[in-house]
């Protein structure tokens, strides 16, 4: 398993990206860092700088403004890095699609790995979805290998 | 000696208007605060023109989530005002009753950032563990933990039943005894006293020039309370009252959202106690359509009131609906108490207006293209915010 | 002071700029149509001699004209006073409140930037919202007439 693989397997660090959001997101988000959740058991982090993480976490409908903003923060992770599009607006543009100054969903901007619906999610419903996506990469690299 | 601009934001996920705050500092003192708004901007006034009222219900629940009860509440009284809609007092109960739990979980939520910004993580996660009670009851009665979609015009969509209260009942003694140990772990401790205490005090003058509300306004002495100045659901039936504080400090806007948490409970245990001497199934009026008028409706929403304005001409839709959250009114404000302190008190005093800290972590990055100028970023301000408490503490460990 | 001894208040000392008053008394709201020349005055007053609060302002984009609604509480009665101009469509042009408050700042500049209304003399017209979002000469708000 090379190394770039190795590192997805645990300790994930995530940086929290919020585009024009309802908060909602962002507070289930926090949620999962806190007694209840606490996803830092599993060494998942929330990160101060992209710099830092492994996975890109947005939520929110992105406007106009904010495009260059998540292409920017994007263009600083380091690659490879998992984007994670949480809450009805990050996968689709929810209902603040039909805005004036609605950009596109997170996946018509930057390449997406995994989405997690809901207005807003559980925060057990974003940790499943965590989840997910290691088991996703994993698989991928089984098939991989055995070809 | 350099400028140096420190870059707060720009991803700040408030209602309307999420800023990048930029302080201008000379050395430790912040000179200036400027703003730049516009990342979260989503027209929800203009999409509200093309819904029908009961759609709008849900668009306004995600003008910000920390308030999703407070703009339905507004909106429905602005249109129940329209259509001269009188409610059951069952309905009125189950709407204090909404209000108040939110107000209690979001004040629970501030008291953990603030602890957080103050290094006091401890606070953090404990005000954010108890809190967690309280979205479950919201799930049990609503539906989901946030965006309740409880009201509709003429009442609510879910009655509360009552063999729902002995648990609601459960859960609030268990609140209020975790808010007597909040209370006591900041109220009596001399480094919190050290770090708030005549920190971005706004005068009585300001709050009126800026038109402050909400918790940010009585810790002034500012005694203004939507609740009870232009009453609206069940509060006129229950007994509580407005807390009022007079320095305007740091601390007396923490103390203001303390003490507020136990009238909420105080009002939620009165309006359960009504629910009982109304019949079950009346939580709401039919309403067939809504007549040519304008009205406007306003409710107190967890940081202050929440400003409904809207105009109808008898078809299904508003034809003008304007928002108006209390952060608008509250960040301005920043002016007064950020300018003067230093880098490290600034922090605290923007938190404790309260402008939906969940930005925190969005802090993060901070880039200055245009002037190329140092810039700090979010973690090295609360960073400096933490180690000016290590500091107090240790000297008064001495 | 109770609602009535409010509104009889206004009606004194705002006789000569009332257009039109109307007052229910019962929901504790009240509509005072005023000239746009005279909103300085008006609001000076509303803000300084009764203590009213800016709570906000309302632009309408209707067929014939723009239309402001300055909303003004008066916190100690619950009273409710819409102030409401009506603007000329070709130029719509009024002064600005923010020299009577500074809430009238921000609110204006939003309003200049979704409807194009400008707001003679205002101390800081900079941009609030649009920057990124729409170009200087469009305002997302007002209705297209086709």
């Amino acid at each position: 398993m090379a190394l770039k693989d190795y590192v997805f397997k645990k300790s994930l660090w995530v940086f929290h990206f919020g585009g024009a959001s309802c908060n909602n997101c962002d507070i289930e988000i926090l949620d999962c860092l806190t007694p209840r959740f606490d996803v830092e058991r599993f060494g998942i982090k929330l990160v101060g700088s992209v710099r830092h993480a492994d996975v890109l976490l947005v939520n929110g409908s992105i406007n106009v403004r904010d495009k260059d903003r998540l292409l920017e923060i994007y263009r600083q992770a380091p690659k490879p890095v998992l984007v994670i599009a949480i809450g009805a607006c990050g996968c689709t543009g929810g209902i603040f699609a039909e805005s004036f100054n609605f950009a596109g969903p997170v996946d018509k901007i930057i390449p997406v790995d995994a989405y997690v619906p809901g207005c807003p999610p559980k925060p057990e419903a974003i940790i499943a979805g965590i989840v997910a996506l290691i088991n996703k990469k994993k698989a991928e690299k089984e098939v991989e290998h055995a070809a | 000696m350099e400028e140096k601009i420190i870059n707060i934001g720009p991803y700040h996920p408030l209602q309307e208007e999420p800023e990048l705050f930029k302080l201008y500092c000379d050395g430790e003192i912040v000179k200036n605060i400027d703003w730049v708004t516009g990342y979260n901007h989503r027209g929800i006034e203009r999409i509200s023109e093309s819904k029908t009222f009961d759609e709008v219900f849900f668009l306004v629940e995600r003008v910000c989530g920390i308030c999703s009860t407070s703009h339905p509440f507004a909106f429905a009284n602005c249109i129940e005002e329209i259509g001269r809609i009188e409610l059951p007092d069952r309905a009125k109960y189950i709407r204090s009753i909404i209000g108040e739990l939110e107000r209690i979980h979001s004040h629970l939520l501030w008291v953990g950032l603030a602890g957080h910004f103050l290094g006091y993580n401890t606070v953090f996660m404990w005000a954010w563990k108890y809190r967690e009670p309280v979205l479950d009851l919201f799930e049990m009665i609503t539906g989901n933990r946030n965006s309740y979609a409880m009201f509709r015009i003429g009442g609510n969509r879910r009655d509360i039943e009552n063999d729902k209260i002995p648990r609601m009942r459960k859960v609030l003694d268990m609140i209020k005894r975790k808010t007597d140990l909040i209370k006591g772990a900041i109220m009596d401790d001399p480094v919190i006293h050290a770090r708030t205490k005549g920190v971005g005090v706004i005068p009585k003058e300001a709050i009126i020039d800026y038109g402050a509300l909400g918790p940010t306004a009585r810790a002034s002495g500012v005694d203004i309370d939507v609740r009870r100045d232009d009453p609206y659901a069940a509060y006129p039936l229950v007994d509580w009252k407005v807390i009022v504080e007079e320095e305007g400090d740091v601390f007396a806007k923490a103390k203001v959202r303390i003490l507020e948490m136990y009238e909420s409970i105080s009002i939620i245990e009165q309006c359960l106690e009504g629910l009982k001497k109304e019949p079950e199934g009346t939580h709401y009026v039919p309403v067939k359509n809504i007549p040519a008028g304008v009205g406007m409706g306003h409710a107190e929403a967890p940081r202050g009131e929440v400003f409904h304005f809207a105009i109808t001409d008898g078809s299904k839709s508003p034809i003008r609906h304007k928002i108006r959250a209390p952060s608008y009114q509250n960040i301005p404000t920043f002016k007064v108490s950020g300018v003067g302190q230093t880098i490290s008190d600034t922090t605290i005093a923007l938190a404790a207006v309260d402008p939906c800290y969940c930005c925190t972590e969005r802090m993060g990055f901070a880039y200055d293209y245009k002037t190329g100028r140092k810039t700090l970023n979010g973690k090295d301000l609360i960073e400096l915010s933490q180690r000016k408490t290590d500091e107090i503490r240790n000297k008064l460990n001495k | 002071m109770l609602p009535n001894e409010y509104i009889e208040t206004i009606k004194k000392d705002l006789q000569k700029e009332t257009k039109e008053l109307h007052v229910d008394l019962e929901i504790r709201r009240s509509t005072l149509v005023i000239d746009p020349s005279d909103i300085v005055k008006v609001g000076e007053y509303l803000f300084s001699k009764l203590g009213c609060r800016l709570v906000t302002a309302t632009a309408v984009d209707e067929k014939k004209n723009f239309e402001i609604y300055y909303h003004f509480s008066h916190d100690k009665t619950g009273m409710v006073t819409h102030v409401h101009v009506f603007l000329p469509k070709e130029k719509p042009e009024i002064d600005t409140l923010a020299y009577v408050t500074t809430a009238a700042d921000w609110i204006e500049r939003e309003m200049h930037e979704l409807f194009g209304i400008n707001f003679k003399d205002h101390p800081n017209m900079e941009p609030l919202l649009s920057e990124g979002n729409w170009g200087p000469d469009e305002f997302p708000f007002r209705k297209n007439e086709d």
